[in-house]
């Protein structure tokens, strides 16, 4: 008897054999031995062997030498691996297998393992059922990879998707931003008014997208204008609303009545009923009219009017009394007259020109834009508060802007 | 700015030094809701050392004195300088806010 008969009795798909057909697979399968680490065959390629482990250990791996390489079994003793390339009608290696130990394995070609099969009929069930087990054992394995996997991209998905809403949400923001910038520079007025012997300029520039800065030219009759210049006391979205609702009321308050003062108070009596943000407004609003060249106006906390004369001479403005809107139920306010000097100027601004500050933290101040303003008085309304906001400009340096910057100036010609 | 707070009786002393601007009014917010929200609604602002404030600045104060007298107390500030009270009197906060000549006065002022 041949040594290998008990030995291949033992194996699974050989215990349906008669001994004589043993003794004649002992007699004729070639015995290869082959050290650890080797491969045997490889995924992909046709195979024409099926071998059976006589000792050592085998693996069978997917995906050999790639990043998604994966361990998918170990044989050993009387186990079998490269049958489903004998059964696949192409013939393919469905994995690699390599020896992970020494190994000692029986060789059995295609045609001995279809003469076998001829021979032998029943054997086929047998393969069947460890064909059946290794395919349960692979759908397992893969299913379980799958889900794995599957949780992995949910998990990415999930932030991409969290990522990509946060973009978009942002871009709305600003793209929502950048609309209400365009509202509110489109609120202010689009062209100066035409006033005999007079011209007018104006400037504005926000610190963010949206400001709480306002000026308005509101013509009265062909003889007077009421000039607006207003500072809410806060910046961004919340300021820019209340600037809009304070300018609209300015606006139609300034057609009832020639008074600033009274403008005024009506104009706060409306916001005391609509503001609960605690936001406030300084104004100053006031009427110039062409016949007289005086400028009457009321000044609701905000800052005095700089006068200049064309010889350069500064002309100071009275206090008189005025308090922010919004805040009390009735603000003192009282009126002042000055007059817009022959071939003079009249600026108005708001405190975001004063409190402009250099690299070394010194504010740009009343001071210097007063100087400023002396040396240029010549120049036309809207080129002189160009140039003003130009040396407010030059002074913040490289410093961010903190706060709205607003100047209207008027230039008397005659 | 630096902003410190003591406590006097019933009454809270904040005191506020260097400039108090768009820059800087977020910060004394901050310290100011808290002391307030803390039970803290009789305060005295020591504006000895107070070099400059901007409208942003007002807003705060005119805010706390809001919320101060709304729960029964005030903010009342004390030792004002002359660059910081002309800003307060152009913007006519000198008769919203009660100014008291010293820090000692405005305490005082609380238990009368």
């Amino acid at each position: 008897m041949n040594e290998h008969v008990p030995f291949l009795a033992q194996v699974p798909l050989f215990t349906s054999l008669p001994r004589s057909e043993l003794e004649y697979l002992a007699a004729t399968l070639r015995i290869l031995d082959i050290p650890p680490r080797t491969p045997i065959f490889h995924e992909g390629e046709h195979g024409g062997h099926l071998y059976i482990v006589l000792d050592g250990q085998l693996e069978v791996v997917k995906a050999l030498g790639t990043l998604d390489e994966r361990l998918i079994g170990v044989r050993g003793p009387g186990e079998f691996v490269g049958e489903a390339s004998l059964v696949n009608p192409d013939g393919q290696r469905t994995a690699s297998v390599r020896t992970r130990a020494a190994s000692r394995l029986w060789e059995m070609t295609r045609a001995d393992f279809n003469a076998l099969l001829n021979r032998q009929p029943m054997m086929a069930y047998e393969m069947v059922r460890v064909l059946s087990q290794r395919l349960n054992a692979s759908h397992t394995n893969a299913l379980r990879d799958l889900q794995e996997k599957n949780h992995q991209l949910t998990q990415a998905y999930e932030e991409l998707k969290a990522a990509q809403a946060q973009i978009i949400e942002k871009e709305k923001l600003e793209r929502e931003l950048q609309v209400a910038h365009e509202i509110q520079m489109s609120i202010l007025p689009r062209t100066l008014p035409h006033l005999p012997g007079f011209d007018f300029g104006a400037r504005m520039v926000p610190a963010r997208s949206v400001g709480g800065d306002f000026y308005d030219f509101i013509p009265l009759d062909s003889q007077a204008v009421e000039i607006v210049v207003g500072d809410v006391t806060d910046k961004g979205v919340p300021a820019a609303i209340f600037m809009a609702q304070t300018r609209a009321l300015l606006r139609a308050e300034a057609i009832r009545t020639r008074s600033p003062r009274d403008v005024l108070q009506r104009v706060n009596h409306h916001l005391l009923e609509m503001n609960q943000q605690g936001l406030f407004v300084t104004v100053l609003c006031g009427v110039l009219d062409a016949a007289t060249g005086k400028f009457a106006y009321a000044r609701a906390g905000h800052e005095l009017p700089l006068i200049c004369a064309a010889d350069g001479t500064l002309i100071p403005a009275a206090h008189g009394d005025g308090q922010p809107l919004g805040v009390l139920d009735d603000p003192v306010l009282d009126e002042q007259v000055v007059s817009v000097p022959p071939h003079g100027a009249l600026l108005l601004y708001t405190d975001g020109v004063t409190e402009s500050r250099d690299e070394q933290r010194a504010t740009f101040g009343e001071a210097r834009l007063a100087a400023a303003l002396r040396v240029r008085v010549g120049a036309a309304a809207q080129s002189l508060c160009d140039q003003l906001l130009e040396a407010v400009i030059a002074h913040q340096g490289t410093n961010p802007q903190y706060d709205d910057l607003t100047l209207v100036a008027v230039h008397s010609g005659k | 700015m630096e902003i410190t707070a003591e406590h006097d009786g019933p009454v809270t002393i904040i005191s506020i030094a260097g400039s108090l601007d768009a820059l800087t009014a977020p910060q004394l917010t901050e310290f100011l809701n808290h002391q307030i929200e803390e039970g803290h609604s009789k305060l005295v602002a020591d504006l000895t050392r107070l070099d400059y404030i901007s409208s942003a600045g007002l807003r705060v104060l005119l805010n706390a004195v809001k919320e101060a007298r709304r729960r029964g107390g005030d903010l009342r500030v004390a030792a004002v300088r002359a660059d910081v009270n002309k800003v307060m009197e152009m913007s006519g906060f000198t008769s919203i806010l009660k100014h008291y000549p010293d820090r000692a006065a405005a305490i005082d002022s609380f238990a009368a």
